[in-house]
């Protein structure tokens, strides 16, 4: 599903953050990937969305080469991916609806379809009755179920969480932690990127431990070992 | 999907339009200040013409003729004249017209009159008013009319009108030089204030628009609303604009009327008979500012 050979990041001046990575991640896999702040793992994340471009090495993701793709292509990518953010990311003018619809109205479904859909992506989060609010109008524990539901709602194959519990509180956070399971339960292949020790510890998944770009564990039911 | 797209492009337009009302309204009062200074510079240049032109309108030259001139003869060469290229038109003055016109001129100072009521006769000539058809071929005219090889013509001394279509043009050029000048830099100004007001407006949108990105929106589908948005500004500036103007005018038109008068100056008429070329162009230029200022913003801020 995802495969990463040989991959290096470099930021100017000579930071680099990832160093010669390799990695395979399967269909249907869940897998957090830990490691502390500045370790590369959320640049690991804007490598596989080509929100940055790798220095060396390949990224294979779905089938698809996306280590030199072309700006047109992207936004295609982004599609057939679903990405949970820490800030969450959610478009402040627009409502809950409006969000989630948002994600299939660039890919061109009909408003039908969207009217279809988006109630029970919402509902799936447990947010159908807030639909019509906007972010600022919900706490931070809804925002980042807002967010699952956008990122739910194309049916990606891949979805990609990075800290997505990183500012909200355990109950939250726990809750967040159950929907991605059950997203991964219906045949999604999962990339939790977090350093909550709690989280992964409780999820007994497969670990991939990075430190300073390198990876230096992995796990197939792992713990947070650093 | 390309129609779903463009209703839904048009749709977000509006709905941001809306959402954000009071950004809105900043950038439309901006775009109708911008305008407003554009018509100011627009009544300036076309008063300056409009006085220039009826000041060259007013220009002609008089040929005096001998006081004994038969009829017949003045009207022969009033004829020959008129089939001038440079003519517009000449207008036979016969010494019975030239004195009524004189007497009626000084009908209020009794000294001339009665000085002229001791001479007995009427010592004026006739004469023939020559109306150039174009006050640039002034020189033209005059080497016809010197052409002329007619006994009957008494006196052909244009040198001080020479002088004075002389000044005219030069003020004319000086006007126009000046007039170019000054809405050149006004109307760069102008693109500048507007250019950076969108600018800003669009600023306000940066996160935004790196999400709509990061959620796989074209650069398109982030572009277009702006692009709309930007034109639906252009409209409502120029509807402003149009519902300041017109009052404006309706209220200045009097006193132009007034300190103009004996010259036809109709700012109200020009502005009504040039409504679509005004407005139609203004709309187009303040489009074509903001489609080009939303370019240049969405395409910085969607580079994610």
């Amino acid at each position: 599903m995802i495969k990463l050979s040989n991959i290096t990041k470099v930021y100017p001046p000579d930071i680099t953050a990832l160093h010669k990575v390799n990695l395979h991640i399967k269909p249907g896999e869940f897998v957090s990937i830990v490691g502390q702040s500045g370790t590369g793992k959320t640049t690991l994340v804007k490598l596989l969305i080509s929100e940055e471009k790798a220095d060396e090495g390949k990224i294979i993701v779905g089938g698809w080469d996306i280590t030199d793709i072309g700006q047109a292509e992207i936004s295609v990518l982004r599609r057939q991916i679903g990405v949970v953010f820490q800030d969450f990311k959610l478009l402040q003018k627009k409502t809950l609806f409006e969000n989630v619809a948002f994600a299939l109205q660039v890919c061109g479904e009909p408003q039908r379809k969207i009217n279809n859909i988006v109630p029970q992506v919402l509902k799936i989060v447990g947010l159908e009755n807030k639909m019509h609010r906007y972010p600022l109008q919900i706490s931070g524990g809804e925002q980042q179920r807002v967010v699952i539901a956008r990122a739910l709602v194309h049916r990606p194959k891949i979805l990609l969480a990075d800290e997505p519990t990183g500012n909200l509180d355990s109950i939250n956070a726990d809750e967040i932690i159950e929907i991605l399971q059950k997203i991964n339960k219906f045949g999604t292949t999962v990339v939790l990127v977090t350093h909550n020790r709690e989280v992964v510890n409780k999820l007994r998944k497969r670990v991939i431990t990075i430190e300073n770009g390198l990876i230096v564990g992995d796990q197939a039911v792992g713990k947070y070992i650093l | 999907m390309f129609l779903f797209s463009f209703f839904r492009v048009i749709k977000f337009s509006f709905q941001d339009i809306a959402r954000n009302i009071w950004l809105s309204i900043i950038t439309v009062v901006i775009i109708t200040l911008a305008l407003f200074s554009v018509n100011l510079l627009l009544a300036v240049k076309i008063l300056t013409s409009a006085t220039v032109s009826a000041v060259k309108d007013k220009v002609d030259i008089s040929l005096y003729l001998k006081s004994e001139a038969p009829e017949n003869l003045i009207l022969t060469l009033k004829s020959q004249i008129s089939n001038f290229d440079s003519v517009k038109q000449v207008e036979y003055v016969s010494k019975q017209a030239a004195i009524e016109s004189f007497r009626d001129k000084h009908k209020n100072n009794q000294e001339i009159l009665q000085a002229l009521l001791e001479l007995g006769k009427n010592p004026l000539s006739p004469s023939l008013i020559i109306k150039p058809k174009d006050i640039n071929n002034y020189d033209d005219l005059i080497v016809s009319l010197n052409k002329i090889d007619n006994d009957i013509i008494e006196s052909r001394n244009f040198d001080d009108h020479k002088a004075i279509l002389t000044k005219i043009n030069n003020i004319a050029d000086k006007a126009n030089e000046a007039g170019l000048f000054v809405s050149s830099l006004f109307v760069l100004i102008t693109i500048l204030v507007v250019y950076n007001a969108v600018r800003v407006a669009i600023f306000t949108h940066k996160r935004e628009i790196g999400i709509m990105k990061l959620v796989g929106a074209s650069t398109w589908f982030i572009r277009a609303p702006f692009l709309i948005s930007g034109m639906i500004y252009a409209l409502f500036g120029v509807i402003a604009i149009i519902v300041i103007i017109y009052p404006l005018l309706g209220l200045v038109q009097p006193y132009l009327a007034t300190f103009f008068s004996g010259f036809e100056i109709n700012l109200l008429d020009y502005y009504n008979s040039n409504f679509l070329l005004i407005f139609g162009l203004e709309f187009l230029a303040a489009s074509l500012v903001n489609v080009l200022a939303s370019l240049v913003a969405v395409g910085k801020y969607s580079k994610v």
